[in-house]
Parts: C-alpha cells; sequence; structure tokens
C-alpha cells in the first residue's frame, strides 16, 4: 500500500516534469513547478509519518516536509512570478526546440534512464530501482528543459527540477538522508536560487531582455 | 650535544624568518620601520644558518639534522633532513640572504612611500624562507610544493614595480617558463615514485627503476631544472626577469635560487639515479658548452643594460656549471673517480663562486641604478670619480667571474679545465675519438667563452665607470649609502678569501664528496707546506692559489716601487687630451658600449643577425643630413626560431577552439553537460 502510493507519487512527479517541458509560457512553468514541489512535499510527508508510525518517534524528514512546503510550494514559486512579472512581458517563441520533438527525447531519456539504472547489479529491491528510474529521469528532464528554453526564468526552474529530482531520489532510496546533508543541500539551493534571481534582473537591466541567448555579447 | 643545538637552530630561523615576514607587514605603513624589521631578521636568521651549517660541514660529518611534522595527509610528509649536500647550499643561501639583507636597508629606499615596502619585505622573508626550505626537505611532493611557493614568490618580487609594462612581460615570460619547468619535474618526480612506491628523497629503492625510464627521467629533469637554471634554450625568461627584479632580488634570484636547481639535479642524480649512461653526460656537456658560449655572447653583443649583461653571464656561468656536471656523469658512467671527485668539486666550487661574484655585481647593478636611476651603460660613464668605493668592489667583482687569479673565479673555473682536460687523458688510452673529439671541441669553447667573458666586462667596467660622464645623472652621481657599500665589501671580501684559501673552501666541499661519493677531497688536514694545492695527485698540473696571490702582491709592490723611483726624477704636468684642433670634446666621443663589442657581433652574426641602418631625420640624403639616427637592430634567433612557431601554433589552435568550443551561449555549455552526463551513461550501462 505504502510503496503503491509511493510510486503513483512519484509516477506523478515524472510526468509532472513531462508537463514542464510541454509548456510553452514562463507562469505555466511556475505552476507546474509548484504542482511538482507539493508532490514532493506529498511524498516526503508519507515518508515521515510511516516512518513515526514504524519507530514510534519523532522522525525528521517531517522538518523537510515542512521546509519543502514553506519554500518550494510558497516562496520561490510567489518569488518567481513576481521576478516574472517585472521583467519584459514579451510574449515569443522560448524554446529551441519544438514541443512535440521534446517530448520524443523525453521518452528516449527515461528509456535511457531505465536502461542504466535496470542494469545495477548491487540494487536488488524492485521498488527502488523504480524510483531511482523515475527520479533520475526527473533530474535528465530538468538538464533537458535548461537547454531547451531560451529565458532565464526557464533555467532557473530546470535548477530546481534537477534538484526536486535529486531530493527525490535520496528519499526514496534512503528513506531520508541524515538532517544536516537534507538542511544544507536545502540551503546550498535557496541561496542558488535567490542569486539566479538576482541576475534575472541584472540581465534584464543590461540586455532588456532575459533571453541569455544574449549572453553570447560577453564573450571575450 | 651540539647536534640538538643545530637542530634548535634550525627552526629559530625559520621562526625569524616568519617574524620578518609578518612584523614587516604587520608596519607597512611606516616603511622605514618595515624595511628595517624585515632586513634584520632575514639578517639575523641568514647568519644563524649560515654558522650553523658551517659547523654542521666541518664537524658534525655524518650528523643529518631531521625534523618531521607529523600531519595526515597521504604522502606529503613535511619531513625535513639536512644532510651534508643541503647544508651547502643551505650555506650559499644563509651567506647571500644575510649580505643581500644588509644591502637592502638602504636599497629599499628607493620605494618609500612610493611602493608598498610591508608587502616587499614580507615576500622576501617568506621567499628566501622557502629556499631555506626547499633545501632541506626530504619528501617529494614537499619539494614540489616548496618548489612552486618560490617560484611563486620570486615572480611577486619580480612583478614588484608592475605598474610597468616591460616588468609585467618579464613577468609572464618568467612565470609561463617557469612552470614548464615545474611541469618536467612533476612528471619525473611522479615517474620516480610510480616505480620506488615511495615519496622519500633520500631512501628509494632506485633498482626498481628501469633503464629506459631512467634515462627519460634524467631528460626532464634536465628539461626541468635546466628551464629554472636558465640553460639555452631554456633562457628566455631569465634575462628579462633578473633585468626589471629590484636589484636586491635579482642578486638572489641569480645567486641561490638558481642554484637550488643544481641542488635538485645533485641530489637526484646521487640519490635516486646511482647509475647513468654515458649518454647523459654528454647530453648535459653539450648543452653546458652551447649555453656557456652564447650565453656570453649575448652578454657581450647585444646588451647596454647592466642588470641584462649580468643576466647573460648568469647562462654563461651555469653553462660552466652543466660542463662541470657533464664531466662527472661521464666519468661515473666511465668509472673513473679521480674524475669524478674533480668535476663533483668544480661543480660544487663553481656553484659556491658564482653566487658570492654574481650577487656582488647585481649589487653592484642596484647601487648604480639607485644612485643615477638608469641601467643603460651608454648614459653612464665617469663613475669611478664619483664613487670610488663601489667602483672597487664591483671591480672585484669583474676581476672574479673574469676568472683572474687570486680570486674565487679562478679556482673554480681553474678545476672546470682541470677536469676536461683530465677526461682527455683518461680517454686517450682507449681511443674513443669520438668523446676526446668532443672534450678538446668543449676546452676550446670554454676558453673561448673565458675570453669573451673578460671582454664582457671590460665592457661593462670601462663603459660605466671610465671615462666621461654621458649624461647628468652620471654627472651628479655619488657615493651610496654606507650599509650597501658595507654588504658589496664583505662579497668582495669573501671572493677574494674564497679565491685564496682555496683549500678551506673544498674542506667545506669534502664531506659533501663524502657524502655522495664517498671520496675524500682532501688527503690529511691542514700543512702549509703545499698550502692550497688543488686538485692533489695530479702533479704539476695542481695549483696553488695561495702563492699566485703571493706573487701577484710581490709584482705589484715590484711596479709601485719603479713606478715610485721613476717618478720622483720626471715632473707631471697634467693638460687636457689632444682634441685634434676640433672645438671639445664631448662625451659623445666615448667608445660605446655597442660601438666595443662590435667586433663579436660580427664574429657571431648568425646568432645575433646584426642589421644597421641611417635614417635621416633632417637634410636630404644620407651625404648631406644634418640630424640622423644610426639604428642597430639584432635579432632574438632562439625565440624567433625556436618559441615563436611553437607559441603561434599554440595562439592558433585555441582561437579555433575558442571559435568552435567557447561559443558563449550558455545553452551550449549545458548541452555540455548534457552530453557527457548521457554519454557517462551509456559507456556505464555497456561496459558493465
Amino acid at each position: 500500500m505504502y510503496h503503491n502510493m509511493l510510486n503513483l507519487l512519484s509516477i506523478l512527479m515524472l510526468i509532472s516534469a513531462f508537463s514542464l517541458i510541454a509548456n510553452k509560457r514562463q507562469n505555466s512553468y511556475i505552476s507546474t513547478f509548484r504542482f511538482q514541489s507539493a508532490l514532493l512535499a506529498g511524498i516526503s510527508l508519507l515518508v515521515s509519518v510511516r516512518a513515526m508510525i514504524v519507530t514510534k518517534a519523532f522522525d525528521e524528514v517531517l522538518i523537510m516536509f515542512m521546509l519543502i512546503v514553506v519554500f518550494k510550494v510558497v516562496v520561490i514559486p510567489r518569488y518567481m512570478k513576481s521576478t516574472a512579472e517585472r521583467v519584459e512581458y514579451k510574449v515569443e517563441k522560448d524554446f529551441f526546440i519544438n514541443i512535440p520533438m521534446s517530448m520524443i527525447i523525453c521518452c528516449g531519456l527515461v528509456v535511457l534512464s531505465w536502461y542504466v539504472i535496470y542494469n545495477i547489479d548491487g540494487i536488488t529491491d524492485l521498488d527502488t530501482k523504480n524510483y531511482l528510474i523515475y527520479s533520475f529521469s526527473v533530474v535528465l528532464l530538468g538538464l533537458f528543459f535548461m537547454i531547451s528554453r531560451k529565458k532565464a526564468i526557464g533555467q532557473i526552474i530546470g535548477f530546481l527540477v534537477i534538484e526536486n529530482g535529486m531530493f527525490l531520489a535520496a528519499m526514496l532510496t534512503t528513506e531520508g538522508m541524515p538532517m544536516i546533508v537534507e538542511l544544507g543541500l536545502f540551503f546550498d539551493l535557496l541561496t542558488a536560487f535567490i542569486i539566479m534571481g538576482i541576475f534575472v534582473f541584472k540581465i534584464n537591466s543590461t540586455f532588456e531582455s532575459i533571453d541569455i541567448n544574449k549572453l553570447k555579447n560577453l564573450k571575450g | 650535544m651540539s647536534a640538538d643545538y643545530l637542530t634548535i637552530s634550525f627552526i629559530v630561523c625559520i621562526i625569524l624568518y616568519l617574524t620578518g615576514a609578518i612584523s614587516a607587514l604587520a608596519t607597512y605603513s611606516k616603511p622605514k620601520v618595515s624595511n628595517f624589521l624585515s632586513n634584520i631578521f632575514s639578517f639575523l636568521a641568514g647568519s644563524l644558518l649560515g654558522i650553523s651549517v658551517i659547523i654542521k660541514l666541518l664537524f658534525l660529518k655524518s650528523y643529518n639534522i631531521t625534523f618531521d611534522f607529523q600531519n595526515n595527509i597521504p604522502f606529503l610528509n613535511f619531513n625535513f633532513k639536512i644532510d651534508n649536500l643541503s647544508a651547502f647550499f643551505l650555506l650559499i643561501t644563509g651567506v647571500v640572504s644575510l649580505i643581500v639583507s644588509i644591502y637592502s636597508f638602504t636599497y629599499m629606499k628607493r620605494f618609500f612611500f612610493k611602493k608598498n615596502v610591508g608587502i616587499f619585505g614580507a615576500l622576501y622573508n617568506l621567499f628566501i624562507l622557502s629556499m631555506v626550505l626547499l633545501a632541506s626537505s626530504n619528501n617529494m611532493l614537499l619539494f614540489l610544493v616548496l618548489w612552486e611557493l618560490m617560484s611563486l614568490l620570486s615572480y611577486f618580487l619580480v612583478i614588484y614595480e608592475h605598474e610597468k609594462d616591460e616588468v609585467q612581460k618579464a613577468g609572464r615570460t618568467y612565470i609561463i617558463m617557469t612552470y614548464t619547468g615545474t611541469a618536467f619535474i612533476t612528471a619525473a618526480f611522479l615517474l620516480m615514485a610510480y616505480f620506488t612506491k615511495s615519496f622519500e628523497l633520500s631512501a628509494l629503492s632506485s633498482e626498481l627503476i628501469p633503464k629506459g625510464y631512467a634515462d627519460l627521467i634524467y631528460v626532464f629533469l634536465l628539461l626541468g631544472f635546466g628551464t629554472k637554471a636558465g640553460i639555452i634554450p631554456m633562457h628566455i625568461w631569465l634575462p628579462y626577469a633578473y633585468t626589471e627584479a629590484p636589484g636586491n632580488v635579482a642578486a638572489i634570484m641569480s645567486a641561490v635560487m638558481k642554484k637550488l636547481s643544481i641542488y635538485g639535479m645533485l641530489r637526484i642524480i646521487y640519490f635516486v639515479l646511482p647509475e647513468n649512461a654515458m649518454w647523459w653526460g654528454v647530453l648535459t656537456l653539450i648543452i653546458g658548452t652551447v649555453s656557456a658560449v652564447f650565453g656570453i655572447a649575448y652578454s657581450v653583443a647585444s646588451t647596454i643594460n647592466i642588470k641584462r649583461l649580468l643576466s647573460y653571464s648568469s647562462i654563461e656561468n651555469m653553462g660552466i656549471i652543466f660542463c662541470g656536471m657533464g664531466v662527472m656523469l661521464i666519468a661515473r658512467a666511465s668509472g673513473n673517480s679521480f674524475l669524478l671527485s674533480l668535476a663533483l668539486t668544480a661543480v660544487l666550487l663553481h656553484t659556491l663562486n658564482h653566487a658570492l661574484f654574481k650577487s656582488l655585481l647585481f649589487m653592484g647593478a642596484g647601487a648604480i641604478q639607485y644612485i643615477t636611476g638608469t641601467r643603460n651603460m651608454e648614459k653612464l660613464g665617469g663613475l669611478i670619480k664619483k664613487m670610488p668605493y663601489a667602483a672597487a668592489f664591483v671591480f672585484v667583482g669583474c676581476l672574479a667571474i673574469a676568472a683572474v687569479p687570486p680570486f674565487n673565479g679562478f679556482a673554480s673555473e681553474y678545476i672546470v679545465f682541470q677536469s676536461i682536460i683530465n677526461s682527455i687523458v683518461w680517454f686517450v688510452p682507449s681511443r674513443q675519438f669520438p668523446i676526446i673529439i668532443l672534450f678538446v671541441i668543449v676546452a676550446a669553447c670554454l676558453a673561448i667563452t673565458g675570453a669573451l667573458v673578460a671582454f664582457s666586462y671590460v665592457k661593462l667596467f670601462g663603459i660605466s665607470f671610465l671615462g666621461m660622464p654621458r649624461s647628468p645623472e652620471a654627472e651628479n652621481a655619488k657615493e651610496p649609502e654606507k650599509p650597501m657599500l658595507a654588504a658589496m665589501a664583505i662579497s668582495a671580501l669573501l671572493c677574494m678569501v674564497a679565491g685564496i684559501c682555496l683549500k678551506s673552501v673544498i674542506k667545506l666541499i669534502d664531506n659533501v664528496s663524502v657524502e655522495l661519493i664517498n671520496i675524500k677531497l682532501l688527503a690529511y688536514d691542514w700543512s702549509l707546506s703545499d698550502f692550497m694545492h688543488y686538485p692533489l695527485g695530479n702533479g704539476e698540473l695542481s695549483v696553488s692559489t695561495g702563492q699566485i696571490a703571493g706573487l701577484i702582491a710581490v709584482l705589484a709592490l715590484i711596479v709601485l716601487a719603479v713606478v715610485l723611483m721613476l717618478r720622483k726624477r720626471t715632473t707631471v704636468q697634467k693638460y687636457n687630451t689632444w682634441d685634434c684642433g676640433f672645438t671639445k670634446l664631448t662625451p659623445k666621443m666615448q667608445y660605446s658600449a655597442i660601438g666595443f663589442s662590435k667586433s663579436v657581433r660580427i664574429v657571431f652574426r648568425g646568432l645575433f643577425k646584426p642589421n644597421r641602418d641611417l635614417v635621416v631625420t633632417e637634410g636630404s640624403g644620407p651625404y648631406f643630413m644634418k640630424k640622423g639616427n644610426y639604428v642597430l637592430s639584432t635579432e632574438k634567433v632562439i625565440e624567433k626560431y625556436l618559441y615563436k612557431p611553437v607559441i603561434l601554433a599554440i595562439l592558433n589552435f585555441s582561437r579555433k577552439t575558442r571559435y568552435k568550443i567557447q561559443t558563449g551561449s550558455i545553452h551550449v555549455y549545458l548541452m555540455y553537460f548534457f552530453c557527457a552526463l548521457v554519454l557517462m551513461l551509456l559507456y556505464y550501462s555497456f561496459a558493465a
């Protein structure tokens, strides 16, 4: 039952990553990311509750759940939204590779990650294998998303999605890493996010656009 | 008991250098205090170091100062060991740095309130400290770390006047070349460590190194240490770095830092590679000879800058040392222990002597720059009347480097020649003609070198100290301050003492020789009868520098007496030189440095490709001109034909890759990540 739920939720996360690839507007990127983070939060809640039932003691993953809800579901998307509003508003094609082609490539990536992880001999548990496939696919998709989008918001979202995928992998394969590691990762992410948010403004004010293709001019 | 004192004094030495660095930095806002502190500490540390290593070299032959700082870094042990070889090079470091520290007390006044003297003091102390630790480290990785540190610190000292473009350029060439050299040294060390499974420098099981790899290691070492030593063709950084560095730094770099490459070579040759092929020696000998001849040819013919002249002559001296090293390797390969000991003595002695007289000359050049503000010989002249003491000390340096007895240059160059001539004698019975011919050519080349050295220093001294002043700066020159004179005086005195008391100097080397090749250089300790005869057991070929000195003194007295006697009978009339009926003699009519060296440029025209041109600036044509410039240009043949093609190829390659790989687009960079990740995954899944 527990594993079925986790399977479902992590597949949903993968699907949300696919829908992110299919999105065309910046606002929908952010909404999709919020949805994905909520799924991650659900998974962490599930893991922590299960652990608390089994051990009858407080589980640290619950803290992570709260942090994810506060930051990834509420604060970061809100901040991103305001950033997206304050920089340029022109609607234009934001991707290099068209959507159907991207979907096919992403399917290929999922197959690749399945193939790679399936061949690892050390993992005997089938569930763990599946979780790893989903989360690793999310990471690859996030990277692909970063490559395929032109505007800086796309890169930030892609980065955050990669992070979500890694969180998922860590949580599901280890049933919660040590608290200090999780916290470290989290604050790393937060700092990176803040820096990138500032850079979006800087890029916007310098190039009057957040199309990072224009950064080519900076080459010495 | 006293051995423990040595360890303690070594540690105290390190602490003194560190204190000097820190106190100089702490008081940087008061340049006078800062300069004083940095120099007093390096002076104290240098004297302590010098005294303790002399005690070690003379009285504690078999005791090695060792200490170990425990740490948990794998392979890298902070393991120091001062054996006799290290002690000898520490002696050079200590003596030269203490003299140069005295010199710096006033020399650094040039930079007061213009530059940050505190930083200079800190870098200076740390630079000397890095060299002291380098010569005593017993771990290859530690050696490399300190070697890098030394290069980096010296780079910062070279670019101390970094606001000048030529200084920047010199520094850039220096650091690129020195890192190229370090790459070779690193490769050699890693090869040694790979085969012997140990990073210790002294306790390697050298029989584990396969023969072919030993050859490779030696070639790498020659390239790596040769770059630091400034051997042609790896010398291109040297003339510029020494010229642009402040005088005291140039003195230390030339006298000590370069010598540490000799230390590295000797250390590896004797402790890691106990057997060698004949061709190692032949290669080293050829490289050394080429450096000696071409280095001094450059020094004579293409310089008007005093410091550059000295730098090129440094190349020549390193060439002579490498010649000695070549003979040493040949002797070791052919099993002649007499020749081996002779060549080793030549190497060590010339290392010491070059450190002494080259630091003296660089200090002299620094003093000239300090007083007149120029290093260009064509703007000097007549300085002997303005600064008689400084002139006398520089003259001693010139005599020493030109191998005129009784100064120290004579002693060591004589032994180099002895080793080469004895090699010929040794190889004649076995009829190995190629090598005999090689030695004959080398001897001839070294003889040419000797002549050109004299030529070069006649030019240096004659143009800048004699004649009439060629510029107002030279006209208004005055004697430099006392500390500078004192430092030069000590150096000059040491040059003379080391020349006359040859046997005492060899006594210092004796224990190094026992340690390296197990041969005692002096059969017995002290006897007045053959005062300073060397080499022993070589019959009439041995020479006594003491007797020569005595002879010179007697001759000088006789000449003086004759002059005085003649002078009584004649009257002296002072009058101007006859000016052929022209109106006035001007300083421009004097022999110029360029003109003086023309004959050498003609002889070596293949090397210089001299080109002269008369550019008329006023008037019509060359026959009716009112004003014109005579332009002489020489080509840097080695740079042009060896380095330029390589540099161009590298630049071309990087330009192409820049357009193809380094596009500037973030998406492409992300794409690289992505592709690398996917490829790794594919590789992993297929390989597993």
